[in-house]
C-alpha cells in the first residue's frame, strides 16, 4: 500500500514539474506588426522627402558645373565658380547626411518602442502559460511551426492590439543649405 | 478493535476484491492520466552542439588533410589559392546542410525545439536529449564521397 501511494505521489510530482518552453518567430515583424509596417512606410516617405529636398539643387549645381566647360567666362572666373559649386555640393551632401542621421535616430527610437511592447507581451504570454521561457526563433536551431508551443500568432495579435502604430518623430534642425 | 473498525472490516471482507480497493484504483488512474497529460504538455526539446559538430565531423577532417597534402604539391600561388577556395566552399556546403539534417532529426523525433546546449544551460532546463552524435553521423554519411576538388 505504501509503495502504491509513493508511486502516485511520484506521478503527481512529475505532472507538476512538466517543463514548458514556448517560442516565437518574429522574422516577419515588418509585415505582421501593424506598427512596424506603418513605421516602414513613414521611413520611406521621409527618405523621399529628403531626396526631394536635396536632389533638385544638387542636379542644378552639377548642370552648372557641366555648363562651365562651354561657357565663355574667363578661366579665372570659371575656376572661381567651380570652387563655389564644389563647396555648395559639399554642404548639400553634409546636410543630406545629417538629415538621414536624424531619420535613423528617429527610426531607432520608434523601433525601441515596439521592442519594449514586444518584451512586455512576451513576458505576459510566458507567465500566463506558466512556461519556463519564451524563446525567439534566433535562439533555436529548429522549431516546429504551428505547434501548441508556437506563440507567434498570439504575440503578433497582442502587439497589434496594444501598439497598433508608432509615430516617427524626426527632430529636424534648421536647413543648413539654401 | 473498536466497534466502528470492526464494522468496516466486516464490510470490506464482504465486498469482492476489486471493489475493496476501488478508491485506490481511482487515485492511480487520476495520477497516471495527470502524468500523461503533463507529458503531452511538455515541450520536446533536443540539443545540438553545432561547435562540436564542426569539430568532430570526419568529412571536414578528411577535407583538411587532403587540402594540406595538396598544398605541399601545389607549384604556384594560383593553385594554392584555388585549393584554399575549394576547401572553404566545400566546408560551407557541409556546414550549410547542418540545418537540414537537424530538421530531419527533429521531425523524426517529433521534437518541438532544437537548441544549443548554451541556451539550455541559460534557461536551466536540466537534462535534455543531446542528438549531436546523430547529427555528426548523418552529415558524415551524407558527404561520405566528398573529395577536395581544386578550383581552376
Amino acid at each position: 500500500m505504501k509503495v502504491l501511494l509513493a508511486f502516485c505521489a511520484l506521478l503527481c510530482a512529475s505532472a507538476a514539474s512538466a517543463q514548458v518552453v514556448l517560442y516565437v518567430d518574429l522574422g516577419d515583424a515588418y509585415t505582421r506588426s501593424d506598427a512596424l509596417a506603418g513605421l516602414l512606410r513613414q521611413v520611406d516617405e521621409e527618405l523621399g522627402r529628403i531626396r526631394d529636398e536635396y536632389q533638385p539643387r544638387e542636379q542644378a549645381l552639377r548642370a552648372d558645373l557641366a555648363a562651365l566647360r562651354t561657357s565663355r567666362m574667363s578661366e579665372e572666373a570659371k575656376q572661381t565658380r567651380r570652387v563655389e559649386i564644389a563647396r555648395e555640393l559639399q554642404k548639400l551632401a553634409q546636410a543630406r547626411e545629417a538629415a538621414q542621421e536624424l531619420l535613423a535616430q528617429a527610426n531607432a527610437r520608434a523601433i525601441a518602442q515596439v521592442d519594449a511592447a514586444l518584451r512586455s507581451i512576451k513576458e505576459q504570454v510566458r507567465a500566463e502559460a506558466r512556461a519556463v521561457a519564451l524563446l525567439d526563433a534566433q535562439e533555436t536551431l529548429y522549431l516546429r511551426r504551428g505547434g501548441s508551443f508556437d506563440r507567434t500568432d498570439e504575440v503578433y495579435r497582442r502587439l497589434n492590439e496594444q501598439l497598433p502604430e508608432v509615430v516617427l518623430r524626426v527632430h529636424r534642425r534648421p536647413a543648413a543649405a539654401s | 478493535m473498536s466497534a466502528r473498525a470492526g464494522i468496516r472490516e466486516h464490510r470490506m471482507a464482504r465486498s469482492p476484491w476489486p471493489w475493496r480497493h476501488l478508491w485506490l484504483g481511482v487515485v492511480l488512474t487520476l495520477a497516471c492520466s495527470g502524468a500523461l497529460a503533463a507529458d503531452a504538455a511538455r515541450t520536446v526539446i533536443l540539443l545540438v552542439d553545432s561547435a562540436r559538430v564542426e569539430r568532430e565531423l570526419k568529412v571536414l577532417e578528411r577535407l583538411s588533410e587532403a587540402h594540406r597534402a595538396a598544398l605541399k604539391k601545389a607549384p604556384n600561388a594560383q593553385q594554392r589559392e584555388g585549393l584554399d577556395l575549394a576547401l572553404e566552399l566545400q566546408r560551407s556546403e557541409v556546414l550549410g546542410a547542418l540545418s537540414e539534417v537537424v530538421t530531419e532529426i527533429a521531425k523524426a523525433r517529433t521534437a518541438d525545439l532544437v537548441i544549443e546546449p548554451s541556451v539550455a544551460r541559460r534557461l536551466e532546463l536540466g537534462k535534455l536529449a543531446d542528438v549531436t552524435p546523430e547529427v555528426i553521423a548523418a552529415l558524415d554519411t551524407r558527404y561520405a564521397d566528398l573529395k577536395l576538388e581544386s578550383l581552376p
